[in-house]
């Protein structure tokens, strides 16, 4: 066994605890990798890709969780720790970084990340796997392992996250793929609606807001217990529409530089990493679609009321959204 | 042998992909009828003790212990970790018995180097029911692990081999062999090579060098010298008390590189000891032995 395939370089003192981190908490189909990738881009942040590790405890059950997975769930993790630990992300050292995984499936999954925050070192890592958000018990165990990492609750006009949804399902009808355990479908029926309320009607079920709805409650429910400067939320539509202004708020939040010259790395997220597919054991680890059109700007915004509403928007649900601080596009 | 070269590190059988965890691996060596764990401990204490004495074995089982719950390879990894920039050398004949061990050991390796050597299945028997016989007349019975060898029975009973009807060690060296084989196919070309012992015991010279060049390491003079001292092993003698074993004990008895060990062109041909009616070799022993480069 040569050092090498066990690990490019030592690892960095980890004496002391990780401090900054920062979560980003949103529903799928919020543009959270391209936030991600915009904030990573910041010389004092780091974005990862999607790690869902805070789905499980230890590593060893997050390889089973990957195992029984629709979609390529260890990707991002592999790419990361390729990148990270490993210096590239080529088959080899993705074969690498699988090794390093198999080997330490008694870590927590926290103290995964804890190793490439270490890595990282003084740069802040930046965590947005969606899958965090379908369960107040993942988020908990991301705040009870790192109590003073910060949590950015990214949101997103329910009429637009509707349509976004429906349109990536007809996509996928389209290419011929196999839908019937696609996350997509699930955050279209998430949660499972009663069959009384739908009569059985499988083209009726098919209702985003439910989901948007859940997710986001999730979401707003785990941060009562993070202390107030820990916490911010964003509207997607204010960072696309007016990203130098968002970011502004984000940095000083974050207590960051927020010079032209920091803002101008940031307006090139497609020099992330992990922009662009991965190698083919590890292709994917974010958004599928943003990896092929990767810029600020680089797919449509869908803009609320333009297009049709496939159901009304239920009472909670507008309330919800008004407390997000949304006004149009509701009725 | 390998170990001596001075960018590799022979570590003792330490039968570590024998179990998922090291709590695994704890219970199983309660289980089993060898010294499982004197190998690794004795690793530990010399790796991060510093010697094999009875309180650094003593320090190192407490090491042990405390990583229960570690996965076995990350121990592995760790010791690796000690031993920057050696390439260590793993050899726990226990990891060739199941095809879940072997692949683990892939799973958890990808990168690294496999050596499959190989014994002619005549001096392998020999060996073996050379070993078997000594048990005669004892007062204990022969282990099971030597008794499996001896007749490859999935759960053999103490004392059966010595029955001669059962006692047939080419099984072993076939199925063994065939399970490697099996298994090395899932590795990439580059990370494999399979060696003849007996060219090893005869030709260093020749052999070393080949093996240094595939592992990617340099084979000058004093290198390949070097690794004709085995004895200069931090383990190749007997423990201490605790720990006295992690090695065959044949070659613990008398660990210097004696090439008038290996017994050449023996014959794939003709009756077999161990076998009282006469018969010689099946037929897929032989073919097998043919594809390791035995002829007649």
């Amino acid at each position: 066994m040569t050092p090498a395939s066990v690990r490019k370089r030592k690892p960095k003192r980890d004496d002391e605890p990780i401090r900054d981190l920062l979560f980003i908490l949103a529903p799928p189909r919020s543009f959270s990798w391209r936030f991600c990738a915009v904030l990573g881009q910041h010389p004092q942040m780091y974005a990862l890709p999607e790690m869902h590790l805070f789905s499980a405890r230890t590593v060893g059950e997050w390889w089973d969780l990957c195992a029984k997975a629709t979609f390529g769930m260890a990707d991002g993790s592999l790419r990361a720790i390729a990148e990270i630990l490993f210096g590239e992300q080529t088959e080899e050292a993705v074969r690498s970084a699988s090794g390093w995984l198999k080997r330490r499936t008694h870590f927590t999954t926290a103290m995964v990340l804890e190793v490439l925050a270490n890595e990282l070192r003084p740069r802040i890592p930046v965590e947005k796997s969606p899958s965090i958000v379908y369960s107040i018990d993942s988020m908990d165990l991301a705040h009870r392992t790192f109590p003073e990492a910060k949590f950015l609750h990214l949101v997103r006009h329910p009429v637009a996250h509707c349509d976004s949804v429906h349109e990536a399902i007809d996509a996928l009808r389209e290419s011929g793929a196999t839908i019937e355990h696609h996350w997509l479908l699930e955050l279209a029926n998430h949660p499972q609606p009663l069959p009384s309320e739908f009569g059985g009607d499988d083209a009726r079920v098919l209702d985003p807001q439910r989901g948007w709805y859940a997710l986001n409650m999730n979401i707003c429910n785990f941060l009562e217990c993070v202390p107030r400067n820990q916490q911010m939320r964003v509207k997607a539509e204010d960072f696309l529409d007016a990203p130098d202004k968002t970011l502004h708020g984000i940095l000083h939040w974050m207590q960051l530089s927020a010079s032209p010259l920091c803002l101008q790395k940031m307006r090139h997220p497609e020099q992330s990493r992990y922009m662009g597919l991965g190698p083919p054991n590890a292709r994917f680890g974010n958004d599928s679609v943003y990896l092929e059109t990767p810029s600020l700007h680089g797919s449509p915004v869908t803009q609320p009321g333009n297009k049709p509403v496939h159901r009304r928007l239920r009472p909670e649900i507008i309330d919800l959204a008004q407390k997000f601080g949304y006004r149009r596009g509701l009725r | 042998m390998l170990g001596q070269h001075p960018d590799m590190y022979a570590l003792p059988e330490t039968n570590l992909f024998t179990a998922e965890d090291l709590a695994g691996w704890w219970q199983r060596s309660i289980h089993v009828q060898f010294r499982m764990t004197d190998g690794l401990r004795r690793a530990v204490a010399q790796i991060f003790f510093g010697s094999q004495t009875e309180e650094t074995i003593r320090c190192a089982a407490g090491w042990l212990w405390q990583r229960s719950s570690c996965s076995t390879a990350y121990i592995l990894e760790l010791l690796i970790d000690r031993l920057i920039p050696r390439m260590v050398i793993e050899k726990s004949p226990s990891t060739v018995h199941s095809e879940d061990w072997l692949r683990r050991t892939m799973e958890m390796f990808p990168h690294a180097k496999f050596l499959h050597l190989v014994r002619h299945p005549r001096g392998y028997g020999d060996s073996v029911i050379k070993q078997l016989s000594k048990w005669d007349g004892k007062r204990r019975e022969a282990p099971s692990w030597l008794i499996n060898l001896a007749s490859y029975q999935k759960n053999p009973a103490p004392g059966r081999a010595l029955d001669s009807s059962t006692m047939d060690p080419q099984k072993s060296w076939y199925r063994l062999n065939m399970m490697i084989g099996k298994f090395l196919m899932s590795v990439p070309k580059k990370q494999k090579l399979r060696i003849r012992g007996e060219d090893i015991l005869t030709e260093p010279d020749k052999v070393l060098p080949q093996i240094c060049a595939w592992a990617g390491i340099g084979a000058d003079k004093k290198a390949v010298d070097a690794m004709k001292h085995p004895e200069r092993s931090p383990y190749a003698f007997v423990g201490p008390p605790s720990a006295p074993m992690g090695n065959d004990h044949l070659f613990l008895a008398d660990p210097y590189l004696r090439p008038a060990r290996a017994v050449p062109h023996l014959s794939l041909e003709g009756p077999l000891v161990w076998n009282p009616d006469g018969k010689g070799f099946a037929v897929d022993t032989k073919e097998l032995a043919r594809q390791f480069g035995y002829i007649d």
